[in-house]
């Protein structure tokens, strides 16, 4: 990330009046001047921020190297012509400046089995199975509802509908992506469709804070 | 977290439908409705405070063109809220209770608005001035009740945060009343009645900001803890500390009174903002309810699917487990034992047979609603009606044993295939799409299977035992350990061809590896041609220890998150 693109991030920080501390006592932030960001999931703050011990290694399944392929292929960075492929810093970025304004939703594609192990804080569930099925599929018109998207005589309308940021396990799991072609199929604009690459498994070599959802049943 | 798991068990317990369907309108549409419904009851104070400051001549031209936007925004509003308004966004109410109460605030409108007009139109007499300060909080009062009777239509009234902003709504009110209160005390209109109202009304602002920034149980506030809030309420308290001594020095000084009534507009817009902050978390958090019972639903649907799939394995295990004991029982071998045994696998296949044609809660089975299945179910049951008799009879020892355990012995197989073919239905009529759901069903399916091949081999030993066409039997035997093992290795190692993806996690190797030593130590009697009374004790008592072991296997490839 540019130094210009950097200080446009903490300025926008600034103006939506995130909590965030510009003091540097920290060794670990998530960029220099931005240690941490506050999200509010369901009115509980939760901190976003980099574990802060230096020798912290995971020891979780996203140590794992090698998946047997098939399913497990390895995604190319844009998998969807059209769907802008994002970082972990323009998820941080998402979070303050479209999730905070509910014009975004951090959306995690796994099966509930997943999630319930750990997800981005303010992530909510919409596995990708459920998408499918076509028309037919009665989760649609509710799913697209809560997405912000307007049911009209001649189809769906999408302009107030919110920017979907999906993400999954990372570059080696199809689940984010069958999410994104479903969404697509059912006529969801890409322009409001953004893809997490790095998914859970970055998230956490980052060091990034990982919460476990209670919401989820 | 004790809310969010409130949050939680709400999703769970309420069906996805009722939240949507708690109106008529949508969760959307319902929330355009408070916001404006809350807004108008700031009107009726802000059209109040800026007649009276026509009436004291401040700025009166900019007054009075305020005073017309908000007369007709109030006007506007009410009769979208009845009748609709695209454009403002606004569906009319659908709640009879609630459209009952907008009709009569339409009437305290129309005789208000009369007043209003009056002072706009410059024809205003101190009787109008007096009728504005007595009409205005009948229609304030008017106003609130149809507000609280919408918000409680939405079933927000039980969470502490639906009165969080409920109350922060309020003080954006609040902030035009003290403004109200100063000009009609300048104004000498009642000012002994409004100086009391004044002392009320900051009073009443100030306990509910507290209790927004930290907690008020009278109120029925948690105060916030989030920090974009918390700043925002922080923001409103010091503006605030920074007006109330204004007070007294306003009523004596019209300039100090301007600069107080445009302090207290300052602190309705920082309050507004506060709501509307309040606002999207509340918003925020409907979408992860609504998202969360919707998932619920389909995923209790998708274990449905799974566990079917599961039971209706379990019926071929049952079909071999019941020849086995029956052989056992002829054979003499613990009779006791596995006629009980015998009895509880029959009565089981029976209730599982039945559930899957008409339902079992107690099984957690809904009748199957595919025409395909219900007409095949009726063919297995065709099969399994004199079956279960010759069971039944061999378990109870009646009259006819002998004959009941041969016509077992000659048809088992035919209930296996029966059986059998019934799971591939349940999976050719499953909604798994992807490719790790349909793998994860091959996985269910042959991890099941393999139950039945426990049973079956096991029977099969016992009939060459018994000498029943035992050169036959050896080579059933024969394929039945083959295909066990090939099973085995496909369940441990992967096999893209059945698209069975190898194993990653640690829990399913793990109990792979333990069925995979169990069966190394039986596989060696099964193959041996003559076999001692110790050895056949050793598959007798092994036998139902590598069937749990493998159940283990199959249950842990349903669950697991990370195969």
């Amino acid at each position: 990330m540019g130094k210009s693109k950097r200080n446009l991030l903490l300025k926008s920080v600034m103006l939506l009046g995130i909590a965030v501390s510009v003091a540097g006592a920290r060794e670990v932030n998530i960029i220099e001047g931005l240690p941490y960001v506050d999200v509010d999931v369901n009115g509980e703050n939760i901190r976003i921020e980099r574990i802060q011990d230096v020798k912290h290694k995971l020891k979780n399944s996203y140590t794992k190297t090698s998946r047997p392929t098939p399913p497990f292929n390895i995604q190319p960075f844009t998998p969807i012509e059209g769907i802008k492929t994002v970082t972990e810093l323009d998820v941080i970025y998402f979070i303050i400046d479209k999730l905070s304004e509910n014009e975004g939703m951090l959306i995690d594609a796994r099966m509930p089995k997943w999630y319930q192990k750990g997800t981005i804080p303010g992530a909510l569930n919409v596995p990708f199975s459920i998408f499918a099925g076509g028309e037919k599929n009665p989760y649609v018109d509710q799913i697209f509802t809560i997405f912000g998207a307007e049911l009209e005589e001649d189809g769906w309308h999408f302009d107030d509908a919110q920017t979907l940021l999906v993400f999954d396990n990372g570059p080696w799991c199809q689940q984010g992506v069958t999410a994104m072609k479903h969404l697509i199929k059912l006529g969801y604009p890409k322009e409001k469709i953004l893809y997490y690459r790095g998914g859970m498994q970055f998230w956490e070599i980052l060091g990034l804070t990982v919460m476990k959802p209670k919401v989820q049943g | 977290m004790k809310r969010m798991m409130i949050i939680f068990l709400i999703a769970t317990l309420l069906p996805f439908n009722f939240l949507m369907a708690a109106e008529k309108l949508t969760t959307k549409e319902l929330a355009v409705s408070i916001n404006l419904a809350g807004k108008q009851r700031m009107l009726t104070q802000k059209m109040t405070k800026e007649a009276l400051l026509v009436k004291a001549g401040i700025d009166k031209k900019e007054n009075l063109e305020k005073l017309k936007k908000s007369r007709a925004l109030f006007d506007k509003t009410i009769k979208g809220l009845i009748h609709g308004d695209a454009s403002l966004k606004l569906k009319p109410c659908v709640n009879k209770q609630v459209q009952k109460e907008l009709h009569e605030v339409l009437k305290y409108w129309q005789k208000f608005d009369k007043e209003i007009a009056k002072v706009i139109d410059g024809s205003a007499t101190k009787k109008t001035y007096e009728n504005i300060q007595k009409q205005n909080l009948v229609l304030l009062e008017k106003m609130h009740k149809t507000v609280v009777d919408y918000v409680s239509q939405t079933k927000q009234s039980s969470s502490k945060r639906a009165q969080a902003i409920n109350l922060a709504g309020k003080e954006r009110m609040l902030t035009q009343r003290m403004a109200k209160d100063l000009l009609l005390i300048s104004q000498k209109i009642a000012p002994k009645q409004n100086a009391k109202d004044l002392v009320r009304t900051s009073k009443e602002f100030e306990t509910i900001l507290h209790g927004l920034q930290k907690g008020d149980a009278k109120l029925g506030l948690e105060g916030t803890k989030l920090p974009a809030i918390k700043k925002q309420l922080k923001k409103a308290d010091k503006l605030y500390k920074k007006i109330k001594p204004q007070f007294k020095k306003a009523l004596r000084d019209p300039n100090v009174m301007k600069e107080t009534i445009s302090k207290l507009d300052e602190l309705l817009a920082v309050m507004n903002k506060a709501v509307k902050k309040y606002e999207k978390s509340i918003q925020r958090e409907k979408q992860a309810m609504q998202l969360s019972s919707l998932v619920n639903n389909f995923m209790q649907k998708k274990n449905k699917e799974n566990h079917l799939i599961n039971l209706a394995g379990k019926q071929r295990m049952l079909t071999q487990m019941m020849t086995k004991e029956a052989l056992l029982v002829s054979l003499n071998i613990d009779p006791k034992k596995h006629r009980k045994l015998l009895e509880k696998s029959r009565k089981l296949y029976a209730k599982t047979l039945h559930a899957f044609a008409q339902g079992d809660a107690s099984l957690d089975i809904a009748p199957v609603p595919n025409a395909e299945v219900i007409a095949y179910i009726k063919e297995v049951q065709k099969i399994w009606q004199p079956f279960s008799k010759s069971i039944e009879k061999i378990a109870k020892q009646t009259k006819g044993t002998k004959k009941a355990l041969s016509y077992v012995v000659t048809n088992n197989e035919k209930l296996l295939q029966k059986s059998d073919r019934l799971v591939q239905l349940f999976k050719k009529n499953s909604e798994k799409k992807s490719f790790m759901e349909k793998a994860r069903l091959n996985i269910v399916d042959i991890a099941g299977r393999q139950r039945m091949l426990t049973q079956k081999m096991t029977k099969e030993k016992l009939l060459i035992l018994a000498k029943v066409a035992p050169k036959k039997n050896t080579k059933k035997l024969h394929e039945s350990v083959t295909q066990f093992d090939t099973a085995l290795k496909v369940l441990q190692n992967g096999n893209a061809s059945l698209k069975i993806p190898k194993p990653s996690n640690q829990e399913v190797t793990a109990q792979l590896m333990k069925v995979s030593a169990l069966w190394q130590k039986l596989q060696p009697f099964y193959l041996k041609e003559k076999l001692g009374k110790k050895d056949l004790e050793v598959i007798i008592k092994g036998n139902p220890v590598l069937l749990k072991e493998m159940n283990k296997a199959v249950h842990l490839s349903e669950v697991v998150a990370d195969y």
